[in-house]
Formats: structure tokens, sequence, C-alpha cells
């Protein structure tokens, strides 16, 4: 590049743009979304819950899993900020070791759908016919079901632990994902720079990976957060049934689960957890939508 | 079709001998690498997530040309043989202008060195004043890298521009195919006729007289009329244009024309 400089005085103009670094599209997406508040404040949100969940050994006052049965049911107060539950044990502690479970399980669920419905999603736009048709109509019937039903469903079968709550989670969002891409190849492959790499005589892997994946992801991106959101109510709601969690560990549904009984006489052993989840949820709902306005294919040129 | 993208459905295409229709996989890549393609819409054709260094250093990744620093040194030398910096090679397809991009097309469609381009419209995209420039770029480039073109367009100084030999098509059929010179002075079918004398001519004091200007719509070209598809609008429709498709056979000395009328 130095030696383009001292070749012309005309080029001047032209070397001051290259100084400023080219843009790709990923940094063009992070400098709209910098701008959006409600976006970063969303992301804050879940950074917050994320700290917490990662170094929560080491922020908890109190143990998780035992309490003073004398402290029993004690309103928040300077000793337990959020109030102790019906066998004492702190109800801050809780949360925090509870964000663990509901952040990467929701991550891990959320996950294994977009790996799974991706490539679903994927075979079937790009091989179309038959398979297409297949594929396309696992999904209907998977959509046919009210998901939580069948999330339900599956873990009865499989027996419920936290961890079968995932697989049955991530089952009931591949059909989302697997539609979201399969429509998104669909027109992709119709572009015409799919043609020009057909006409340069690439493979249909080369073409798959290099082409089209990087052109289609981008929903799935957005799509991803905002299903975090709906996979930690999920799980919440499946520990809430005690399909989930299982004791000694802790997690946000079991929590509004075992504090039934005392939402008139303790009702902070309800609200906190609740709220929890609320503002996780909301958090994750926030960005996504601040992730889809900056990564909007229109606002690209 | 020539490029195969679409497979034929009659009659025979070659290319240096070969019968292209009937090759191989392997074949067809190794052909395709005679063989290259610019596009219309230059923003279209670009991948919209990879740079212009990777748009262009792909087809030498796919023939398996080079090692890594020989194709990046290739990028670098047609960057600037179409007439673009060597600092753009970072930079992503919507960062540039329509005639870059239009650049940047070419550039890829060069870099196996091709003995055979195939531009579809390759300047309809474009602003005028660019087009000219992308036009005599392809001319140098002609000339520079011993290029064949086959050439589609449908805006008549263009062609004349550019081309040595033009076929004039009609609803997916040839109607008459001669040399640039020729068919501007002497064009005989008279869907060329009608053709030429719609070009606009830049005088607004002169009189539009509409004689040679052909009326009626276009018939479907997925099921075109009988006989000669041009009966429908043509001024000098004969019994004979209605039943029988006119053979494309050679009248004078190198042109080729499909209709009755030189029978």
């Amino acid at each position: 590049m130095p030696q383009t400089e001292v070749k012309k005085d005309t080029v001047k103009v032209k070397n001051q743009q290259a100084v400023t670094q080219p843009a790709s599209p990923w940094k063009d997406a992070w400098r709209n979304f910098k701008k959006n508040k409600i976006a970063v404040t969303g992301t804050i949100i879940v950074l917050i819950f994320t700290i917490m969940a990662i170094f929560a050994p080491w922020l908890t006052p109190y143990s998780h899993s035992s309490g003073q049965l004398v402290d029993r049911l004690q309103p928040p107060s300077s000793d337990h900020w959020l109030g102790t539950d019906d066998f004492g044990r702190d109800i801050l502690s809780r949360i925090i070791h509870g964000a663990r479970i509901s952040l990467t399980g929701g991550f891990a669920a959320v996950f294994g759908s977009i790996i799974v419905g991706s490539l679903l999603g994927v075979i079937a736009a790009y091989y179309g016919r038959w398979v297409d048709t297949l594929i396309s109509r696992i999904f209907d019937v998977l959509l046919a079901f009210p998901s939580i039903l069948l999330a339900i469903a599956i873990v009865t079968i499989l027996e419920p632990t936290l961890q079968n709550a995932l697989i049955a989670i991530a089952i009931i969002n591949v059909p989302n994902f697997g539609r979201l891409i399969r429509s998104r190849v669909l027109s992709v492959k119709e572009e015409e720079f799919i043609t020009a790499a057909r006409a340069v005589g690439m493979n249909d892997r080369r073409i798959l990976f290099k082409h089209i994946i990087p052109n289609s992801i981008t929903p799935v991106v957005v799509q991803g957060t905002l299903a975090i959101a709906t996979a930690i109510i999920e799980i919440a709601a499946l520990s809430f049934l005690g399909l989930g969690t299982q004791p000694p560990k802790v997690d946000w549904g079991m929590m509004l689960s075992e504090s039934q009984q005392y939402i008139v006489s303790a009702p902070w052993t309800m609200i906190f957890p609740g709220l929890a989840i609320m503002l996780t949820v909301l958090g994750f709902n926030l960005m996504g939508d601040g992730l889809r306005d900056a990564l909007d294919p229109k606002m690209k040129s | 079709m020539l490029l195969r993208l679409l497979e034929a459905t009659e009659g025979t295409i070659s290319f240096e001998n070969q019968e292209v229709q009937n090759l191989s996989d392997v074949e067809m890549k190794k052909l395709r690498r005679e063989m290259q393609l610019i596009f219309q819409d230059p923003l279209a054709s670009l991948n919209p997530r990879q740079t212009v260094e990777k748009i262009l250093e792909e087809p030498l990744i796919v023939h398996k040309i080079g090692d890594k620093k020989e194709r990046r040194q290739m990028v670098k030398e047609i960057l600037e043989v179409v007439g673009l910096d060597e600092y753009h090679a970072k930079r992503y397809p919507h960062q540039f202008s329509g005639g870059q991009r239009q650049r940047i097309g070419i550039a890829r469609a060069l870099m196996t060195r091709p003995k055979l381009i195939i531009a579809d419209e390759p300047v309809s995209a474009l602003d005028v004043s660019i087009q000219s420039q992308v036009l005599n770029l392809l001319k140098d480039l002609q000339e520079k890298f011993n290029l064949t073109y086959i050439f589609i367009a449908h805006d008549l100084g263009v062609v004349r521009h550019i081309s040595d030999r033009v076929g004039v098509m009609y609803l997916g059929r040839l109607v008459e195919l001669t040399d640039v010179d020729e068919l501007y002075d002497n064009p005989l079918h008279p869907y060329t006729k009608a053709l030429l004398s719609s070009v606009p001519i830049p005088d607004p004091e002169l009189e539009v007289e509409d004689e040679d200007v052909i009326g009626g719509e276009i018939p479907s070209p997925s099921n075109p009329p009988k006989g000669c598809a041009f009966h429908t609008r043509c001024p000098f429709a004969m019994d004979v244009c209605k039943e029988v498709r006119p053979a494309f056979e050679e009248k004078e000395s190198g042109h080729y024309v499909a209709c009755h009328l030189y029978e």
C-alpha cells in the first residue's frame, strides 16, 4: 500500500479512504446496534445475569442448597437481602445459582436446535424435491403440537432430568429454525452470485458453506437470541412441574413451584425468582430486537 | 447453456471441438476454466459477505491454481488490470459504485485466464458515462488476453461499438447473423430493420416517422406463434409465414437470415 501513496498526487483522495478501516457487514451491524439504547440495555441485563451465573460460587453470601430452619420464611432484611424460603435458604443465593441453569440451559437447548434445525433446513432447501417434502412435513407435525405439551410428553417418556428437559426444549424449537433457514436458503440460492459460483465450477459443498450459509445465518442469530428467552421460560415451566431440574440443584422454575403455598404469607419467595425470569427474558428479547434491526438486510449498502 | 447452468433440451453445443452437453462433471470443470461469465447486475452477482480479495481468489482455489501467496499476487495484478487499486481488495462489494463492481465482476471472470467470456448485458445496469468506460475496458482486455466474447445486449449502440459479428434473436431464435457493419448497413430481416429504426436519434428537431416502428405486443416466449414467430407483427407477413418456420440460411456471403422474403 505505501508504494501507491508515493506514485501520484491524484490518488491522494483515494488514499485517505484507504486509511479508514473497511467495514465488514458484522462491523456495520455492531455500529448500528450500539446506537440502539434499548438493545444495549437488554444486552447489559443479559451480561449481568451471565456474570452472576459464571461467578455464582464467589458471589453468593449463603449456600444455595442448605439453610437454617430457624431462619425460615424471613422477609427481606440486611442479612438476607431477598429473604429466605421455607427451608431457611437464602433466596438471593438461590437466584444467583439458578441463573447458571437457566442461562446455560437456555443456550444449550437453543444451540442444539439451531444445529439440528439448520442442518435439516439447509438440506431441505438445497436438495428440494422429496427430501424437502419429507423434512417439511416432519416440521409441520412437530409444530402441530402445542410446544410445551410436546416437551412435557418427551420428558415423561425419557425420565425427568434437566438434561432430558433440555433435549425436549431443543426438539420443540427445531422446526422454527428449520423453517427459518429453509426459507432463507431457498431465496439465497436463487441469487445471482450463486449462479456465478456455479459458473466458476464450484462444487455443492463449497457453494453451501462459503456462499449460502454465510448469507443465511443472520436471521438465525436474531431468532436464536429471542429463542433463548422462550427456552428459559420453558425450562422454568418444566422445572415448575417437577420435570426439569432436580434438587439439590436449583432453578428459578423450581423456586416458583416450591413457593406456591407461601404466595400469601411470604410473597418474596415467589416474587424474586419471578422477577429474575422476567428480567432475563426481557433482556434477551430487547437484545434480539436490537440485533434484528442492526442485521436487517435493508440497512445494508 | 454453454456453461451448462441450464441443460440443453435439444441440439448440440460445441466448444473447441468438444460437445459440451455430453461432458462429465470432471471434464466440465476443466472446461469452466476456459469460459467465464460476466453478469448483468454486478451487485447481485457478488457475494455480499466476501471481500473483493476473497471473491477474486475463489476461482483460483476452486481450480487449484497457485498457493496462497501466488494467488494474492494474482489478485493484485488483476485489480490493476481492470483499473482498481490494491487497497480495494479488503473491501466489500456494497462499498463500491456500480462501475467499480462491474470491474470486480470482470476481474473475477479473468482470474482463470479463460478463452471465452460470456457477458450477459454487462453494461445495461450502469450509467451511460460508466458504460463506455467498461466497454473500453472490455475491448482492451480482449486484445490483452486474446479473449472471445459472447456479448448479450439490447442496446444497439453498445452492440455496434463492441461487436465483430452480431446475431439478432427474436423469441429465443436467431433471425439474423452477420458482420457488424453488414448488419447495420444492410439489415435483411424485417425485425432487424424495425430494431435499427427504433434507435433514438439524439436530435430533438427531428420529426418522428413511425413507418418502420412495429406495433403489437411480444407474444409469449413459452408459447411462440406457429410458423415464423415474427409473423404476428411483421409488416411484410405472407401466408406462408403463418404456417412454415423459415430456415436459417446463408442468403448473402456470411450473412445468415431466417425469413421467407428472401427465398
